[in-house]
Parts: C-alpha cells; sequence; structure tokens
C-alpha cells in the first residue's frame, strides 16, 4: 500500500476555474479531514468520480471499423492521439489529447456476468459494482447485487458523511432511470439499493454549497445557519425517539438511519464555496427555465453537473461522485452533424428501439454512433478542464483524483459486456500510471481472455486511499460467489500502478 | 354455508391477544385522545366490517380468511401525496408544485410509486424538504390571513399561550395524531428562539420556525405506525394510524378535520361508522384524485412524452398530441369510475370518450364544438381503454404499430401473465422481410424467441393491427388487409377471436383480467404486492366484480375495510 504524505498548509488556496483567482479560505483540508473522520492524519485528500455514458461505444465490431480506442497501446502523446485514419477521422478518444500525458486508458475487460433479460439493464448493474444482475428482479428494473465503487470510497473515506454525490444529465425515461450507484445490500436482501440521481444542477448546488447571495452579512449568514441548525436539532431528536421505537424492523431503521444521516448543517465551508457569480448565476437561471427536464439541454447540464463536482472536491465536501449522461439506454437526441435520431435508435442502427422488428435502418448510424461518441468524451474534457485549473502545492485537484470515464455497454448493435471502455484521468496523488494506453490482458491473466472489470476498482479503490482507511489493501470488490456465479478473478491490475 | 371471511380471521389471529390501541410514546406520557385508555379493543375481540357483498356467495380461496401481514412501520409519502398533503395542511387553494423538483425516486419494481422499501429520503431529498418547508414557513407567516387559517379563530392573547396552542393545534393536523407534551414542549422551545434566530421576537416568527419544523418532520413526511402490543402477534392499527392510512389509500392526502374527529372518538374500531366513513370519503371528489393516478401509472403516462412520430407519416402528430391523449384517457375514466356505472368491464368496453378536434380526427369522428374536449360516442371498433388513442400510440413505433409492447401490455398489466425474459443475447435479426408489419414481426421473432412470442405475446398484440402507431383505423397494412384475428390462453383454456374489440370482449368477461385489475389495485392501495395471507381478498373482491359487476369503488370499499388493512402482524413469532 503506497501512501501519500503532502505538507499541506493549514489554509489552502486553491486557483479556480474561469481565470478567476478563487481563494478558499475555509478549504482546509485537514479540517475537513477531521470533520469526516476518515482516519489517517497528512494524507492528501483524494477523489473519485465517474462518468457514463451509455449503449456502448463505436469500437470494431463484426463490419464496423474502430473508431474508438488509440490507434497504438503504450505512452499517449497529444500528437498520436489525434492522428487521422484512412477515412480520414481522429479516434474518439483523441477528444482527451490536452490531457494525454495524465490518461490512463485500459482495454481488454469486460463485465463477467450475464444481464437477465435486459442488456443495458445489466450492463448498468455491473458498471461500477462489479456484481451480477439480480435474479428477482429482472430484465430492465434488474438491480445490482452489491454496493458501487462511489458508494465503497465515499462510506470509507467519510464515514460520518457516507453519501456519494449522484448526478445525473439529461432525459429521465420510465423504462431505465438511473443505473448507476448503489448502496450495499439491506439487511435481508440479496440486492443492492439504486440511488436516485438529483438532475437539476442548481439543486445539487445548493445543496451542497447552500445559497449565494452576495449581499449577505456574515451576521446574516450566522443566523440562516442558526435558524436551520436549531430545527435540525428538533428534528434529530424526533428521529432519535422514532428510531427508538421497538416496534420498527431493520429495515425501517435502515430508512430512518439514512434519513437521520441525510441531515445537514450550514457550515461556513459549505457557504464560502462558490462558483464566480456568473456561473453559478447561470445554474439559477437554468433552475427558473427548467432546462435540466429538456433533454436537448443534455449538454449544457452535463457542464453544470461537472461545475459542481469540480467545486464540490475542491472544497472537499463528497470524496466520491457520479454522473450519469443520458438515461439506462440513452434516447437522447445528441447535436451531432446528422440526423435527430435518439442516441438508443442509432446505436441498434435502426428507426427503432430494437425490439419494433420492421423499423427502417438509419443510414450511417455507425458513423452517427461515433460522433456521438465524440460529444461524450468532449463532455469528459470539460470535467478534467476543471478539476485541472484548481491547482493545489503539489499540482492540481485532478492530480489528487481518480477520474473515470466508462459505458455501460461494450458496444450498442450486440450489447456487448466486452472490451468495456475505461478512461482514467489522475493518478489518485501519485498512485496510478500516466500517459499510458495498456491491455488489461497484458497484466496478469491467460493471454487473450478478457480481464474482470473490477481489477481495475480495486486498484482505484487502493488508489484514492480506501486501502489505507480500511487497514488493508482491497483486493476483491464486487461479486463474492453465489451458487448461481462463482466469484470472478481479484486483486489490482498491475498495469494500473505508477 | 359460508364463512364471513372478516369475521373469521379476527377470532383465528386474536387467540391469546391482549392488548390496546394507542399510540406509540417513547416517554411514556402520551394522552389517550379518546379517554378509551381501558377499552376492550384488542384484536382478538375487534369487530370488523362484514363482508361487502353478501349477495354472492364465496367460493374457493375467496372464502378463506384473509392474514393481516407483517409491514413497514413508516412509510414515506410520495411526491404527489407530499403536495396534496402540504396544500391541505397549509390550507392552500391549490397544490405548490414544489415536488416537481424534488429528487424522484429511482424506478422500482413495482408499477407504482409507493413501495416502502423503495422510498428513502437522501440528503438530496432532504435537502429539498428543508427549502421547501423554509419557502413554505415564509410565506405562510408573512401572510396575515394565511396564518391565521392556520391559527383558527380566537387564539389566545397571551403569546406564550398562543404558541402552545399553535403546536398543539397545528401539529394535531401536521402529525394527523395529537403531540405528545414533551413534542409540544420541545417545539415551544425552538418557537421561543425566534427572537435570537431572526433578530426580531413575534408570533409569526415563532410559527416560521415551528412549521419548518412540521413540514420536515418525520411523522409529516411519514405515515408512522409505531402502535404496538409487545404481547400480541397481531394487532389493529390504532384509530389515528387508520385514518392516515385511510386517507392516503384513497385520498392521496392527509386526513380532514373530519375524519380526525372520527378517529378521536374512536369511530373507526366501529365497523359501522369506519365503513360510513369510508363511504364518505369515496363520494368525496378527492377520491378522484387516487382513481386517476392510479390509471395513470398503470397506463404508463409518463412514458407518453417519449412517444415519437414519423412526420410524413403522421403529420398531424406533434409535442402537444400525447398530453391530449392523456386527457382523453383521464376524463374517459374519471367518467366511468364516478359518473357511470364504475365497473371495471365498463372501463374496458364503453365506447364513449372525450376528444378535441386532433384527437377525433383520430378516431374519423365529428369534432364537439367547442374548443376543448367534449363527449363523443364512438363506434363498435373502440371498446374501452385499450383501443383509445394513447394506448395505442405510447405502443407503437414512429412508423408502425407495436404488437410486441402492446402484447406485452395486454399480458402483462391486463391479465397478469407472467412472461419469461427474451433471452439476454437476444437481438432482432437484420433484414427481416415481410409484406405486412404482422408478417415481418413474425419473422423476426420466429427463431430463438418463437418459444415465447408465438403463443404468448403475438397474438394479444396482433389484436390490435387494425389501430395504426397513433390509433387510427386502418383495414389494409400497405397493400394487404389487415388479420387482427388470434388465440390466446388465460381463464385456463384457449380464447380466440378475429378483431381486437373481439378480444377486449373476452378480456372483459375474464376472471384473470377482472384478478389483474384487483392485484393493481391492491398494490396501489397498500404499496406492496399480494401476499400469502392476502390472496383470500383478491380472490374475493375478484370474484365480486366478475360475477356480480361490483363498481371500482366498491372493490376499494372492501379493501380498505379488510383486516390486511386495517391490522398487522407484528412479526413477533408466537
Amino acid at each position: 500500500m503506497r501512501k501519500k504524505k503532502v505538507g499541506y498548509s493549514r489554509r489552502v488556496f486553491l486557483k479556480g476555474a474561469f481565470g478567476v483567482s478563487m481563494a478558499l479560505p475555509f478549504l482546509d483540508a485537514f479540517a475537513a479531514r477531521e470533520a469526516f473522520a476518515s482516519g489517517n492524519d497528512q494524507i492528501t485528500p483524494r477523489f473519485f468520480v465517474a462518468v457514463r455514458s451509455g449503449n456502448g461505444v463505436r469500437q470494431e465490431a463484426g463490419s464496423e471499423a474502430e473508431k474508438f480506442w488509440p490507434m497504438q497501446r503504450g505512452q499517449l502523446t497529444a500528437g498520436m492521439m489525434t492522428q487521422t485514419d484512412g477515412e480520414g477521422d481522429m479516434r474518439s478518444i483523441g477528444e482527451l489529447a490536452d490531457h494525454a500525458s495524465k490518461l490512463l486508458i485500459i482495454d481488454g475487460t469486460r463485465y463477467m456476468f450475464p444481464g437477465n433479460g435486459c442488456g443495458h439493464s445489466g450492463g448498468g448493474n455491473q458498471c461500477l459494482t462489479g456484481t451480477p444482475p439480480s435474479q428477482t428482479p429482472d430484465g430492465n428494473r434488474s438491480l445490482a447485487t452489491g454496493e458501487s465503487l462511489d458508494n465503497r470510497i465515499q462510506r470509507a473515506l467519510c464515514p460520518n458523511d457516507p453519501e456519494p454525490l449522484t448526478l445525473a444529465a439529461g432525459r429521465s425515461s420510465s423504462y431505465l432511470n438511473e443505473v448507476l450507484s448503489y448502496r450495499a445490500p439491506s439487511a435481508g436482501s440479496p440486492n443492492g439499493v439504486l440511488r436516485a440521481a438529483e438532475r437539476n444542477p442548481w439543486e445539487a448546488y445548493k445543496s451542497l454549497f447552500g445559497t449565494p447571495d452576495e449581499m449577505s452579512s456574515s451576521l446574516l449568514d450566522e443566523q440562516i445557519a442558526s435558524r436551520r441548525l436549531s430545527v435540525n436539532d428538533l428534528l434529530r431528536d424526533q428521529l432519535t425517539a422514532l428510531r427508538s421505537s421497538p416496534a420498527l424492523s431493520r429495515e425501517d431503521l435502515q430508512r430512518l438511519d439514512l434519513h437521520q444521516q441525510s441531515i445537514r448543517d450550514l457550515e461556513n465551508r459549505m457557504m464560502d464555496c462558490h462558483l464566480p457569480t456568473q456561473r453559478w448565476a447561470e445554474l439559477e437561471e437554468a433552475d427558473v427555465n427548467n432546462l435540466h427536464t429538456d433533454p436537448v439541454n443534455t449538454e449544457e447540464i452535463t457542464y453544470m453537473m461537472m461545475d459542481v463536482i469540480a467545486l464540490c472536491f475542491a472544497c472537499d465536501l463528497k470524496r466520491a461522485a457520479t454522473l450519469q449522461v443520458g438515461n439506462g439506454n440513452d434516447q437522447t437526441v445528441y447535436n451531432i452533424n446528422g440526423p435527430d435520431y435518439p442516441f438508443h435508435w442509432i446505436s441498434h442502427r435502426i428507426q427503432g428501439d430494437g425490439a419494433s422488428g420492421s423499423a427502417p435502418p438509419i443510414d450511417n448510424a455507425a458513423d452517427l454512433h461515433y460522433q456521438i461518441d465524440r460529444v461524450q468524451l468532449r463532455l469528459f474534457k470539460y470535467l478534467l478542464d476543471q478539476l485541472d485549473q484548481y491547482t493545489t502545492p503539489t499540482g492540481t485537484l485532478l492530480d489528487d483524483s481518480v477520474a473515470m470515464w466508462t459505458n455501460d455497454l461494450g458496444n450498442g448493435v450486440g450489447h456487448s459486456y466486452n472490451n468495456m471502455p475505461y478512461i482514467i484521468a489522475g493518478s489518485g496523488g501519485g498512485y496510478l500510471r500516466q500517459g499510458v494506453y495498456i491491455d488489461a490482458r497484458d497484466t496478469g491473466t491467460p493471454s487473450g481472455s478478457y480481464v474482470n472489470h473490477a481489477q481495475i476498482f480495486n486498484t482505484v479503490l487502493n488508489a484514492v486511499g480506501v486501502g489505507e482507511a480500511e487497514g488493508a489493501p482491497v483486493d476483491d470488490f464486487g461479486h463474492k460467489g453465489s451458487d448461481q456465479f462463482e466469484q470472478a478473478p481479484g486483486g489490482e491490475l498491475g498495469g494500473m500502478i505508477a | 354455508m359460508r364463512v364471513t371471511p372478516y369475521l373469521f380471521v379476527a377470532i383465528l389471529v386474536g387467540a391469546g391477544c391482549q392488548g390496546k390501541m394507542g399510540l406509540h410514546d417513547p416517554e411514556g406520557v402520551m394522552p389517550d385522545p379518546a379517554g378509551q385508555e381501558n377499552s376492550e379493543t384488542s384484536p382478538n375481540n375487534e369487530t370488523l366490517p362484514a363482508d361487502l357483498f353478501p349477495d354472492v356467495p364465496c367460493e374457493g380461496l375467496a372464502c378463506e380468511p384473509a392474514v393481516p401481514s407483517v409491514m413497514p412501520r413508516v412509510s414515506r409519502l410520495t411526491h404527489h401525496q407530499w403536495e396534496n398533503a402540504v396544500r391541505d395542511l397549509l390550507r392552500l387553494p391549490e397544490r405548490v408544485g414544489l415536488s416537481s423538483s424534488f429528487l424522484s425516486d429511482p424506478l422500482s419494481t413495482s408499477r407504482f410509486d409507493r413501495l416502502a422499501a423503495n422510498m428513502e429520503v437522501t440528503p438530496g431529498l432532504w435537502d429539498d424538504y428543508r427549502e421547501a418547508a423554509e419557502t413554505l414557513a415564509n410565506q405562510v407567516t408573512t401572510d396575515a390571513a394565511a396564518l391565521s387559517a392556520l391559527e383558527g379563530a380566537n387564539p389566545p392573547a397571551d403569546n406564550d399561550a398562543r404558541i402552545r396552542a399553535f403546536a398543539e393545534n397545528f401539529g394535531r393536523r401536521a402529525y394527523r395524531r395529537p403531540l405528545t407534551e414533551t413534542e409540544v414542549d420541545r417545539y415551544v422551545r425552538v418557537m421561543n428562539q425566534a427572537g435570537e434566530l431572526f433578530g426580531q421576537a413575534s408570533f409569526e416568527r415563532s410559527a416560521e420556525l415551528a412549521i419548518r419544523g412540521f413540514l420536515q418532520s418525520p411523522h409529516f413526511l411519514y405515515r408512522v405506525e409505531t402502535h404496538d402490543d409487545p404481547g400480541a402477534q397481531v394487532i389493529a392499527l390504532n384509530g389515528f394510524e387508520r385514518a392516515s392510512k385511510l386517507s392516503f389509500a384513497l385520498w392521496n392526502t392527509m386526513p380532514d378535520d373530519e375524519l380526525l374527529e372520527a378517529a378521536e372518538r374512536g369511530d373507526l374500531s366501529n365497523p359501522d361508522l369506519l365503513v360510513a366513513q369510508v363511504r364518505r370519503m369515496l363520494d368525496d371528489e378527492r377520491a378522484s384524485d387516487v382513481v386517476a393516478d392510479f390509471h395513470a401509472q398503470l397506463l404508463d403516462f409518463k412514458h407518453f412524452s417519449d412517444m415519437s412520430k414519423a412526420p410524413e407519416r403522421f403529420p398531424d402528430f406533434n409535442p402537444e398530441t400525447p398530453g391530449k391523449m392523456k386527457q382523453e384517457l383521464a376524463l374517459f375514466i374519471e367518467d366511468v369510475v364516478f359518473h357511470d356505472g364504475g365497473t371495471y368491464r365498463e372501463l374496458m368496453t364503453a365506447r364513449h370518450s372525450f376528444v378535441d378536434e386532433e384527437l377525433a380526427a383520430i378516431y374519423g369522428v365529428t369534432a364537439p364544438t367547442g374548443a376543448d374536449f367534449g363527449r363523443v360516442e364512438l363506434d363498435a371498433s373502440r371498446p374501452g381503454i385499450l383501443t383509445r388513442s394513447g394506448f395505442l400510440a405510447v405502443n407503437g413505433t414512429a412508423y408502425d404499430p407495436n404488437p410486441i409492447h402492446r402484447g406485452v401490455f395486454v399480458d402483462r398489466q391486463i391479465l397478469c401473465i407472467d412472461l419469461p425474459l427474451p433471452p439476454d443475447d437476444f437481438s432482432i435479426p437484420d433484414g427481416v422481410e415481410g409484406n405486412t408489419n404482422r408478417e415481418r414481426i413474425e419473422n423476426a421473432t420466429g427463431g430463438c424467441g418463437g418459444g415465447c412470442h408465438t403463443p404468448l405475446i403475438n397474438p394479444p398484440g396482433f389484436a390490435f393491427e387494425n389501430y395504426d402507431a397513433i390509433g387510427a383505423w386502418r383495414d389494409r397494412d400497405g397493400d394487404y388487409d389487415v388479420d387482427a384475428s388470434g388465440s390466446l390462453f388465460f381463464d385456463g383454456q384457449a380464447n380466440s377471436w378475429q378483431t381486437g374489440a373481439e378480444l377486449i370482449g373476452l378480456i372483459a368477461e375474464s376472471t384473470d383480467a377482472h384478478e389483474c385489475y384487483t392485484r393493481h389495485w391492491f398494490e396501489y392501495i397498500n404499496g406492496r404486492s399480494p401476499t400469502a395471507g392476502d390472496e383470500p381478498l383478491v380472490a374475493r373482491v375478484t370474484q365480486a366484480s366478475h360475477q356480480a359487476d361490483v363498481s371500482v369503488k366498491e372493490m376499494l370499499m372492501a379493501m380498505v375495510t379488510s383486516p390486511v388493512f386495517l391490522q398487522r402482524d407484528t412479526g413477533r413469532s408466537e
């Protein structure tokens, strides 16, 4: 287990995004860490964020040529990432060329378990959990059977604040909605608890940082905080009394425990963290206009969510976050050079949701899919840009983070779980290799067989400090074995480690 | 001779039980609201309402006693219920609409939005509740008339007494039961901090703090049922628990003053008075909220906005159309349940509807005069909800009817046929050919999926091939006649038809369909699927609907006056 010990000053000033030097006087890494009781002293806070897209990527499949992965493995440079192929196309991943030196791209992994009646749902179930989909429920309602990576990280690093930041941008759907973040199964249940995602950036912002008010005085701030504290204490008393009822079942208690943990007081540390006025005003205006409810604004809402995530990490208010772009079988109409078809149709290459049978084909669908992949990675680049603009004494916030982009299908047409796309930026404070594209199959498994994707997660967990917090390196995240499925190979992925 | 199920169960489950009704009170100072501390209201003695269908001889499982289940003690309000309850608690003229920005609950295994296990208060939702509470508390306490409506007539002149009276009276409605002394004291303590926390001491600011607290209280946000009898296996819900359960089940909102007073008097333990209250509630216009919401979720109204239709085929379809289709169905259902005979058969077979000009064109009828929706009579090809444009269009592709979706809906939601799942790696073969939509689907699904599609899914889907992707009638699919004929196994036999209307006629007379509808209502009313102990109730209500054509309102009445609704298993092993 590696430890990164960085001599932070008592007061940390970050250079913020938007070209504005942002002093965050209450951003005290040690105070924040102590507030969340994470454990070891003198460890730089590390952060994890996963951004997920759906419907698979345009990688080589059948007659369709490769358009996603870099052209060769090994060291990544901006030049090689932006090379074009014989058709004049840059690989989608070239969108991230500005961050070439901080990327770790991994192919050669797969999800180890089959779906249970719905490829999208089964993919979402495994995406951050490494567990098989539930036997019951099944189909598009199937659930993961274990907790997700963000959940494990947040609860391990911040036991007093175990709920990670869970966000989604764009379309919601009554067919398949959130797929990403899971609490561990409740007592007596085999299934993880799917976490709802916040879809309104302004709501997410206010929840984390409070409502910014340029005119407020410190006296007013104090009164606002005191009023909330007074009511919160009342609520805590009520929940404590209610939870003492012997009539409650374990499930009742678990729900009330979560409720009690969710009560938050307004702290100066939150109230002094804000985006520049112009930007938070844009988030507020987006709320007034309900932009988040119209899928046409998916990309703009994604940017806003990413600003929230970056500031949240800069102020050390959460250690783990997820951002799901689009609904489960993403039906967003993306802004590309082509006809206005939902992404899900494009991923199936027909004018329908795949079960229609008689739907006409979509001309050039594979190319449209490639264009959407590039949109998705441009979105991810924005997050990396933001994280990289907050400077710390040793580098940038991105360096202290593990920012992961993935998709819950390998490709769209076949709903494949093979060769899952994993792009990681940031080293978790030096733990992970950077500037390299690796094949997971080269690092410790029989040649040619895809590697359990949860091995990536073991490595990430140790990179962000979960192993340290729990007292031993993590090597078995994901499914632990059952009557139906054996435990998949564990351990870290050696090729990822610096 | 028929045994009345409810009386039978009361005898069965109560053996050896002792107990009394009363709220759980950790401090032990809970006043008994009706002064009934010594009353004999333990479940073993409780007389529950008699069977509501005495003219229908019970058969089979319907003659067995229903047995109460272990149920959650805390059930969070749905966002829809929160809206209604806030409106009624604060005595506002309409819903405030703030829940539209609340964190949505994740999709659950239920078709309905109220599985208790799925409804949590997460940090995001807690913050939504908090913000709404602060906004509303400020709103109603800076409006003298609004605050006065909450305080009632002739509040005490003394400020301390006034504060206490407010905590007691408003609290009783927020908690849907009287507060204990300890609880009142705690609110009063917060209210007395107004001067310090707002920089000005006034009754209004005290009330603002109290309302903030009440609107965020777990006793407001959940239906709390902690009444217990440590010695008993099965207990009765106490009066206030029953009042809340009834009002959220039948109105989707908090009890009104009359229901709370009935609970306080102990009326909800008296079979006749309980039935009278339920009858009053079902005749109240608030019941239409529940009927509308139930069918909106059953018919997946949320999914309607996902519809897209190819403009070259359906040039009149526009972004407003799905909303109109919802409105048509809602008006039809409201009319059938509350103004017509109100039976399940009529929902499936009634041939009138409510349309505007655009929807009239889909049905090929003359539009009602005036801009708004008006009643029209449709022909024999348009029986009930399954031939309305909304169901047909949401289960259509951009171009064609979608027999797979229509068939799966009929199987799962109308007949409760348990369909196996498609193989995980299944995908529609490329280049499927056929002269008609039906042929193409047959060819596409005839391979590895044929085991399910051919006997179960495709036939009820093909039955609607005469209705195009927006629900308009068609005799021809391209150059070929439409073939809607088919056969499906339900009610223990093969059933054949030539047209969609014929299939619907079979469904309207099907025991399986009546049972399926009953099961859906059970799940909606109780926030859980039926367990073995609930099956006799499901069977009895099904029987009444199928054999005696009882109304939907009577079906609901039977459900909420049964022991599975009014009592609970404590979960202790005897």
